[in-house]
């Protein structure tokens, strides 16, 4: 043990000599993101009250290694057990004797988080993925209720049942439902739609207590602001009414530029016009920059060809493979650039045109093809993707800074841009969360994510890396859109100590023992 | 016979860092230290803020015995013969003045790793799947057995000894000595550490407050008296900076390895066993090396989980990985990356644009002066090649690493 | 020769390659009946990784049904079937495996030229679908040796004997075509014989124009998954251009992944324990609106018929009832 009384002189002066020297901290807003492992001491007791209540708490390797990171891989934390989620009555019993032992109960949807938020230092990890049954589809009121521990994946298999769809996701099939609603999700929708979070109707809860409480726009209406893009502190989601709307397959344009900035001049023009069901950038580094354009309808594609396409100022696929050419003709010293480019798209399109998902020149299933190209092109056992959500004014400075962080750290990387709409009724939720403060009409976020290949970095590689881009988000008063990425490092040096602290406030009244992903934002 | 899966040799804070990692992914570690801790360590306590950061975000905040007086250190001077001063704060502010006695226990504790102090490393046996790690506790030899061995005690690393044993021998070593004297009048600010590039009065010429007390150090090339060497610092600084002091209550010292950080010859261990942090070779300049050492170790705990995990060799994840920290590093002492980027975490450049042309000029003659004392050790014509490769490489020749 | 039973290709990625995605749970026909991780390839790989033995996870490795469907999905693309076949071998088969030495059938059958039909386990016990399927496939003739107990052996990580493998492949090594209805087999048989002309009973049968037209809109083609997903690249392609031609639904899903329609775990296949509903037919017929159930595997029929009064057909018995 550390003495209590070591020797050292007094400070003159008369500074509070306990926790920290304050003056060794100025300026440097940071805090413990990679916490020590809760150290169990009523463990044993806990497990024994937990499985009196039939509650089945694995503390095999077998079961915790499985969890030991997250799918940004850079943070690692074992559980000391186990309980996959059977339903909210189970949980309810769970968290009424973690409060009562003061265990820590982490829980996991997917396991996208990127920087250690679903990883479980010690403690309980809540595998929500067991209560993955949708409940009730309502094809005429358009609304299902679903477990929430559903992979948005599984969801659309059922909905597909009934020529349904929900309407917005990440791209990525293996989010799952409860863990997007509580930290944002976007989808090339989002620029109508909002963010995927905003088409959670009700919710029913599990509070850090253990009460189980329905909450929605008109019922327990506080509860739902907090836990919806709430970070998980408030309870644990375990059911969700979700909007949805009948299946659509897809009206696919591409439109290619050479420059970062007009693109994103033209993907917000689109949004401001309501010019199309779909949009957003995807690029290889800022050489090729994609602008995608989609539509539901042939009546919305008709206009946008009548009234929008001709104020676009990207190419078509030949034109710009032509000017691309021409480029690199006169810069042979960036061969190299250009043969990555060329190598990228032969492996590339043809994933996003695969015959069994095209009908009739119509794109199906629009999720699976881009979240298995997601994951086959970036995917990696360390996602790094640090994101920035800024207002649409500050979008061009932001997308175009972090491109240069990831042009210094990165040979190869893609950027990913769209907006989201800012939905007026549900101001409300966005309180410290991935809408930035500032946002108006829409909010623009973009993600940042190197190709990896079989690269092995150090974490402090990537987190640099990371920071980097988070940085910006600071200096630009943003935030972060996506998972909530490394929210706890910079909540505080967004959103500034007033806000989180009457949020930390709120969070120790509803969580006692603190013992509910306490280790994410707080 | 212990069975573990690594052991960690040295409880400094590249041993905390490395455990933290390895405690962190399941990994059964036990950390090794030749003395009782709380144990005392020679340093100066001061850290740079990227290893400020690192303890915040690893082991959370620094309790107060942490801690020396004055608590944070504002920056670096830097002092010319030619009586030239430049004050360079760090990025993003103060940094903590560390304790290195409990500072060390601390971070260790923090880790999660289970400590066997009072334990000295004695030899060790790689035998493909597993080391053999030979020890003595209080006089009584015992072993261990580990999947893994991490070096992480110091300069005079035993560890890196045992599988190189010529290694010590290849490389020139230096002393670093200081003396703790009560102040009379001391005009040298307290929140500032204080750099001397007087090739007259050493190799390594510094002074810093600490609890009250002048430390007043001097580094030298080994066989050079301390006594002498610490004499005319004083004098040199009661003539030149009006520091008046009493006569030293106390002085340590010891042996250090300036050289691998300058010239890239790191030495990164072979088989299961690596070397971390200054056994490595790890120093930043002005003698910082503690963000180093913390970085260094935490990849080598990193490089371990990796292994694991991968099922790869484990030399090849710490090799790869350590590349960045390898760059970071040795970034500091190369001249093209000091003349046109900032590899410091204080703003050198802005400091020498503030002056006037004549200090500048002043300053970079007496620099060079400085860095020919150096010339002795041909050192130049590495520094010269690792800062070509730099750009075009985009790091540091892992060739040159043992 | 015992070479020929390891991994196929020697950069073969292994569960150390796992990056945790998730993306085999989807398709996981253990995962969907039980949500619990440890009975998934992420689960077993994840493991591996943190060095948890293979005797430690011997339920989840009985527990997997073999049907590939994480494998084409994979995007480190695991071999995942054949790590979990690998651990099998190292557990050696369950308890209550016939140990004895499998009968030998070398000479079983002349040497020829003439395209073979190796049946499996069902159609073997129904001699006369088996006929009708190889008349209706023309000019087939019965394979003698149809490497049942290699399959079999494969499926429940016994030891085959190098001279019992050999003397099998060697009966097919001239054989003009091989259509095979065991689907492990023939993954094997691939890799055994490489560029050996071989297809599975059900494309085979499904590419017979008289089959294949007498599909109709309203028809559920169920594809037989371990056959599907062992080539599945081309395989993929060919369903989705009978879709195309006939309109008929299938057994996919979203990702076109063949869903199985029963999930028997091993003790469940080797007949060592029952049988019970494991929701796999309910999930297929769920939500579609069909008349017709049209089973390339004979032994589907069953899982089907347990669950629905909708009309199940074996696909080679399509032309008799096309013609009604």
């Amino acid at each position: 043990m550390i003495p209590a009384e070591p020797n050292f002189h007094p400070i003159p002066g008369g500074l509070v000599p306990c926790p920290v020297g304050p003056d060794s901290l100025r300026g440097i807003k940071r805090q413990q993101t990679n916490p020590s492992r809760w150290d169990g001491p009523d463990w044993q007791q806990f497990v024994a009250a937990a499985r009196e209540r039939d509650i089945n708490v694995r503390e095999t390797t077998t079961a915790c290694g499985v969890f030991a990171t997250d799918a940004g891989g850079t943070a690692y934390g074992l559980p000391h057990g186990v309980v996959i989620a059977q339903s909210a009555g189970q949980i309810s019993k769970l968290l009424k004797v973690a409060q009562e032992y003061r265990v820590p109960v982490t829980v996991r949807g997917g396991g996208l988080t990127t920087e250690g938020e679903s990883v479980a230092f010690g403690g309980v990890l809540l595998d929500m993925t067991g209560m993955s049954q949708v409940l009730n589809v309502d094809p005429d009121g358009l609304t299902v209720r679903t477990q929430a521990g559903i992979f948005w994946h599984a969801l659309a298999e059922e909905l597909r049942r009934h020529d349904l769809d929900y309407l917005s996701a990440p791209l990525n099939l293996t989010s799952s439902v409860g863990g997007t609603l509580g930290v944002g999700g976007i989808d090339v929708n989002s620029p109508r739609l909002g963010c995927s979070a905003d088409q959670a109707m009700a919710l029913q809860v599990v509070t850090p207590t253990g009460e189980i409480v329905e909450c929605s726009d008109t019922q327990n209406i506080e509860l739902f602001q907090r836990v919806i893009l709430g970070y998980g502190q408030f309870g644990v989601i375990t059911e969700a009414t979700l909007r949805i709307r009948r299946y659509t397959p897809l009206r696919m344009h591409y439109f290619y530029y050479g420059s970062l900035c007009t693109a994103v001049e033209d993907l917000q023009m689109l949004d401001r016009n309501d010019a199309s069901d779909y949009s957003g950038i995807l690029t290889i580094m800022d050489r090729a920059v994609n602008l995608l354009v989609a539509f539901d309808s042939v009546e919305r594609e008709t206009e946008f060809h009548k009234t929008w396409q001709s104020k676009l100022r990207g190419h078509g696929e030949l034109a710009f493979g032509l000017r691309t050419l021409a480029r690199y003709a006169v810069r042979p010293w960036k061969y190299a650039e250009a043969w990555y480019l060329l190598q990228r798209k032969r492996e590339l399109f043809p994933e996003f045109r695969r015959s069994e998902y095209m009908r009739d020149s119509l794109m199906h299933d629009r999720t699976v093809v881009f979240s298995r190209a997601v994951w086959k092109f970036w995917g990696s056992r360390q996602m790094v993707i640090p994101d920035l959500a800024t207002s649409s004014d500050k979008f061009v400075e932001a997308v175009e800074r972090g491109n240069a962080v990831c042009r210094k750290y990165f040979a190869h990387y893609t950027l990913y841009c769209v907006g989201i709409k800012v939905r007026l009724e549900h101001r409300p939720h966005y309180e410290m969360s991935c809408i930035p403060p500032d946002a108006e009409g829409w909010a623009y976020g973009c993600e940042f994510e190197p190709v990896m290949d079989d690269g092995i970095y150090s974490r402090d590689t990537l987190q640099s890396f990371k920071n980097e881009i988070y940085d910006i988000g600071v200096d630009l008063g943003g935030s972060y859109y996506r998972f909530g990425g490394m929210m706890k490092g910079y909540i505080r040096r967004i959103f500034g100590d007033a806000l989180v602290d009457r949020h930390l406030e709120m969070k120790r009244a509803a969580d006692p023992a603190m013992i509910l992903n306490r280790d994410v934002i707080f | 016979m212990r069975n573990v899966d690594v052991v960690i040799v040295g409880a400094s804070l590249s041993a905390a860092a490395a455990a933290k990692r390895l405690i962190d992914a399941g990994l059964e570690t036990i950390v090794l230290e030749r003395k009782e801790l709380p144990r005392h360590k020679i340093c100066s306590g001061i850290l740079s803020p990227r290893g400020h950061r690192f303890l915040l975000e690893n082991f959370g905040p620094l309790p107060r015995e942490a801690l020396h007086e004055p608590t944070s250190c504002q920056g670096v001077t830097f002092h010319f013969p030619s009586m030239v001063s430049m004050s360079m704060d760090f990025f993003g502010g103060a940094t903590p003045h560390l304790h290195r006695k409990y500072s060390d226990q601390w971070a260790i504790q923090r880790s999660g790793a289970e400590i066997h102090d009072q334990t000295a490393f004695v030899d060790l046996q790689d035998n493909g799947d597993h080391v053999i790690v030979r020890t003595r506790k209080n006089g009584e030899p015992t072993e261990y057995r580990a999947r893994y061995v991490i070096g992480a005690d110091g300069p005079s690393s035993l560890v890196t000894r045992a599988i190189y044993p010529q290694y010590p021998k290849s490389i020139p070593w230096f002393f670093v000595g200081q003396k703790f004297h009560d102040i009379v009048e001391c005009p040298l600010d307290p929140q500032y550490f204080h750099f001397w590039f007087h090739p007259g009065l050493g190799h390594y010429t510094w002074s810093h407050a600490r609890d009250g007390r002048q430390i007043v150090g001097v580094g030298f090339k080994r066989g050079d008296n301390f006594a002498q060497k610490h004499h005319s610092v004083v004098k040199y600084l009661a003539a030149k900076h009006d520091v008046t002091l009493q006569p030293a209550t106390d002085d340590e010292g010891c042996g250090e390895n300036f050289g691998p950080s300058l010239v890239n010859r790191y030495v990164f261990g072979k088989g299961n066993v690596l070397i971390t942090g200054q056994a490595a070779g790890f120093l930043n300049m002005i003698g910082e090396g503690m963000s180093c050492a913390l970085h260094s170790g935490a990849i080598s705990g990193e490089a371990v989980v990796e292994a694991r995990l991968r099922n790869r060799p484990v030399q090849e994840m710490y090799r790869k990985m350590i590349a960045s920290e390898v760059r970071r590093t040795s970034d500091q002492w190369n001249p093209l990356k000091i003349a046109f980027d900032r590899p410091h975490e204080a703003d050198f450049p802005a400091a020498l644009m503030a002056l006037g042309w004549r200090d500048r000029a002043k300053v970079l003659r007496d620099m060079w002066r400085f860095v020919v004392l150096y010339k002795e050790f041909n050192w130049g014509r590495h520094i010269v090649s690792s800062a070509l490769q730099r750009p075009l490489l985009g790091g540091y020749s892992m060739r040159r690493w043992l | 020769m015992s070479g020929l039973l390891r991994g196929n290709s020697p950069i073969s990625k292994t569960y150390a390659d796992c990056s945790g995605c998730s993306l085999c749970l989807l398709v996981c026909p253990v995962w969907r009946r039980t949500c619990d991780i440890e009975l998934t390839p992420h689960g077993r790989s994840k493991a591996l990784q943190n060095d948890v033995r293979p005797a430690d996870m011997t339920i989840s490795i009985q527990s997997c049904t073999l049907c590939g469907a994480c494998e084409p999905v994979c995007p480190e693309r695991i071999n995942l079937t054949d790590m979990v076949l690998d651990l099998r071998r190292t557990l050696g088969p369950p308890p209550g495996f016939p140990t004895s030495a499998p009968e030998s059938r070398a000479g079983l059958q002349p040497i020829s030229s003439a395209p073979l039909l190796l049946r499996d386990r069902a159609l073997a016990a129904n001699p006369e679908v088996l006929n009708h399927t190889a008349t209706l496939l023309g000019g087939v003739m019965m394979a003698g040796d149809d490497g049942s107990d290699i399959a079999l052996a494969l499926e429940a990580g016994a030891e085959i004997s190098p001279q019992r493998l050999e003397n099998f492949l060697t009966s097919l090594r001239r054989s003009a075509k091989l259509i095979v209805a065991d689907g492990l087999l023939l993954r094997h048989l691939a890799r055994w014989l490489p560029g050996a002309p071989l297809v599975s009973l059900g494309e085979a049968l499904s590419g017979l124009p008289e089959v294949r037209n007498s599909l109709r809109a309203t028809d559920l083609y169920v594809i037989e998954p371990r056959a599907y997903h062992a080539d599945y690249q081309r395989l993929v392609k060919y369903y989705d251009g009978l879709r195309a031609a006939r309109a008929c639904a299938f057994n996919l899903d979203l990702q076109r992944i063949a869903i199985p329609p029963s999930a028997p775990n091993l003790m469940q296949r080797l007949g060592l324990a029952p049988q019970d509903n494991d929701g796999q037919a309910c999930w297929i017929l769920h939500g579609r609106r069909i008349s017709r159930i049209v089973v390339e595997r004979y032994e589907d029929r069953t899982a089907f018929e347990n669950v629905s009064d909708i009309p199940v057909m074996y696909l080679a018995d399509l032309t008799e009832a096309g013609a009604c």
